[in-house]
């Protein structure tokens, strides 16, 4: 999969910018605050129509624009089709080919990247949610219409939450609750086999590029840990039943705290080193390579399901670079993807094998392109 | 551009129709006014006189002009079943297909806690006292199907079963002359689980 050209107009800093790329390396450089991490940001919503930085349209468009978009000719196994995402008001609208895209399936799809940036870190330290929104990235990836099963569970979850707190602490008329912890369960069920089987699906590609560059004697492993567990297997309907017992046996506590406690919502996806869970017990180096082996298994999933590597984006990751075996994880990461984008403070310190072009960034303009 | 008050409050009036945008709403307001023939004054008497005669069906809550609507006034149609919908547009949908025999029960709305709707928002009271009156030979849920929809659904079908009359929910999949390869993920993976035998 390749990005041929990119042109830009009116988003963030950047007032119009029209440019080429090179088939494998792309390195933007220049000073902090000069638009090099818009440039990804760009090619990431071409992707996914989201931010990565969790940014709303009024945010991405230029300061006092009526709107902006971002186009690109994406090459993919010798088809050649233009993409753009138009961002008007709190709409982001995405035409293929000049065409408008209408349903979920014509909207994604067409390009793929995964994404590569500090705060990625999070994935192994931080929070549970960070985890979530990891799988279920990967499983939209693989199954778009996973997206309106999350929307659709999250909606009957909201609704369940409403009825726990109207009454004021008191239990809710039963039928109607059932009504909704029903769906609830029959949602939730889908939502969490679909995990399931991702990661049944994650879980030997990790251990074996986790093994790879961490050495023999690491062991790396990682399960999905569902907040009700099923009895017997993980199959749909198991899991609908154990979910539903779970809501009624936990009505009270649920009414007590304004929210339901179970379910796909607060389930974790974890991460283990040498049989102890990675988020406490793994050092700083430790969760890197946790992290970095994780976004390798994303994009050998993504090759395998596209059957062509996905695009890489790599945000500010020159601090990771510092360090000869820092540079040596990267070159694995690297290696895995298609074609590269990266940012960097500091352009010396990425020697990367590969062919290369590099972009000059000064306040939303490229002023120089350096081929090597 | 400042509009003569009397403009403007006809097109912000028009302007709250769904659908219906200021430039619209303007484009119409300038036509109502330019249109000979009393255009004006045919059009509020049919407004008033729409919003003042039609009232909903004490039997089923259709739209009608008169105690019962087209529907219910129809005798031959009581011994059929009773179909289930959120909204007149559906039952109107469902009357075009001139399938369908029964009679109609119109909830206007659905179930959304969200919204702060509950059963007693809807038309579910009459129903069951209809039910027990003259029992349907079938209750045909034709809600929507979406979180809120299938809510409702499940909801009529938890009230009414005490009553043992069969209920019945409408199906979903593939439209007809859908093309398997046109068709969106949600639709067709919905229609192999709802598969039947052949």
């Amino acid at each position: 999969m390749l990005l041929h050209q990119l042109s830009l107009y009116q988003f963030r800093n950047i007032e119009q910018l029209s440019t080429h790329f090179a088939d494998e390396i792309n390195i933007f450089y220049g000073d902090n605050a000069q638009g090099k991490s818009n440039i990804l940001e760009a090619i990431y919503l071409l992707c996914t129509l989201k931010s990565f930085r969790g940014s709303r349209n009024q945010e991405l468009i230029r300061w006092n624009q009526p709107e902006g978009f971002v186009q690109a000719e994406v090459h993919r196994r010798e088809i050649i089709r233009d993409l753009r995402v138009v961002l008007s008001g709190n709409r982001r609208s995405v035409f293929i080919d000049e065409k408008r895209a209408k349903s979920l399936d014509e909207t994604f799809g067409h390009v793929h990247a995964v994404l590569f940036a500090p705060e990625d870190l999070a994935i192994s330290k931080g929070a549970a949610s960070i985890r979530r929104t990891f799988i279920d990235r990967a499983v939209f990836n693989a199954f778009p219409g996973y997206y309106n099963e999350l929307k659709a569970y999250d909606q009957a979850l909201r609704h369940r939450n409403v009825l726990l707190k109207r009454d004021g602490g008191s239990i809710p008329e039963r039928t109607i609750l059932d009504v909704f912890d029903q769906q609830l369960a029959s949602l939730g069920a889908r939502v969490m086999a679909r995990r399931f089987s991702l990661i049944e699906v994650f879980r030997p590609i990790f251990r074996d590029i986790h093994r790879d560059i961490a050495g023999l004697s690491r062991d790396a492993d990682l399960y999905y840990d569902p907040s009700v567990q099923p009895i017997g297997g993980v199959e749909e309907s198991a899991l609908e039943a154990a979910l539903l017992s779970r809501l009624q046996n936990e009505l009270r506590k649920d009414v007590g705290r304004g929210f339901t406690s179970s379910g796909p919502h607060v389930d974790d996806l974890v991460l283990m080193l040498d049989g102890r869970a990675a988020r406490s017990h793994a050092s700083q180096g430790q969760h890197r390579t946790l992290v970095l082996a994780l976004k390798i298994t994303e994009i050998k999933h993504l090759h395998t399901i596209l059957g062509v590597p996905p695009l890489l984006l790599l945000d500010d990751v020159s601090s990771e670079l510092d360090e000869h075996r820092n540079n040596q994880l990267m070159e694995h990461v690297v290696q895995s993807a298609g074609q590269v984008f990266m940012t960097t403070t500091d352009p010396k310190s990425m020697r990367l094998k590969g062919k290369t072009v590099r972009f000059c960034v000064q306040a939303g303009k490229l002023i120089s392109e350096l081929s090597s | 551009m400042n509009l003569p008050v009397p403009l403007e409050r006809l097109v912000a009036s028009l302007s709250r129709l769904p659908g219906v945008g200021e430039k619209t709403a303007t484009r119409l307001a300038f036509y109502i006014l330019r249109e000979k023939n009393n255009y004006a004054e045919e059009l509020s008497a049919a407004l008033l006189d729409a919003k003042s005669a039609l009232r909903y069906c004490r039997r089923c809550h259709h739209l009608t002009d008169n105690d019962l609507c087209v529907v219910c006034v129809d005798t031959t149609r009581h011994s059929g079943p009773i179909c289930i919908v959120e909204s007149v547009p559906d039952l109107l949908a469902i009357e075009r297909t001139g399938d369908f025999s029964g009679t109609y029960h119109v909830l206007h709305g659905v179930i959304a806690p969200l919204r702060g709707i509950g059963p007693d928002d809807l038309r579910l009271r009459s129903l069951i006292e209809r039910l027990k009156t003259s029992a349907p030979p079938e209750l045909i849920i034709a809600t929507n199907v979406g979180v809120e929809g299938e809510a409702t659904a499940l909801y009529i079908k938890k009230v009414v079963q005490p009553l043992g009359i069969r209920v019945s929910r409408i199906a979903t999949g593939i439209p007809m002359g859908g093309d398997l390869e046109y068709l969106d993920q949600i639709t067709l993976s919905r229609a192999l689980s709802g598969r039947r035998d052949f």
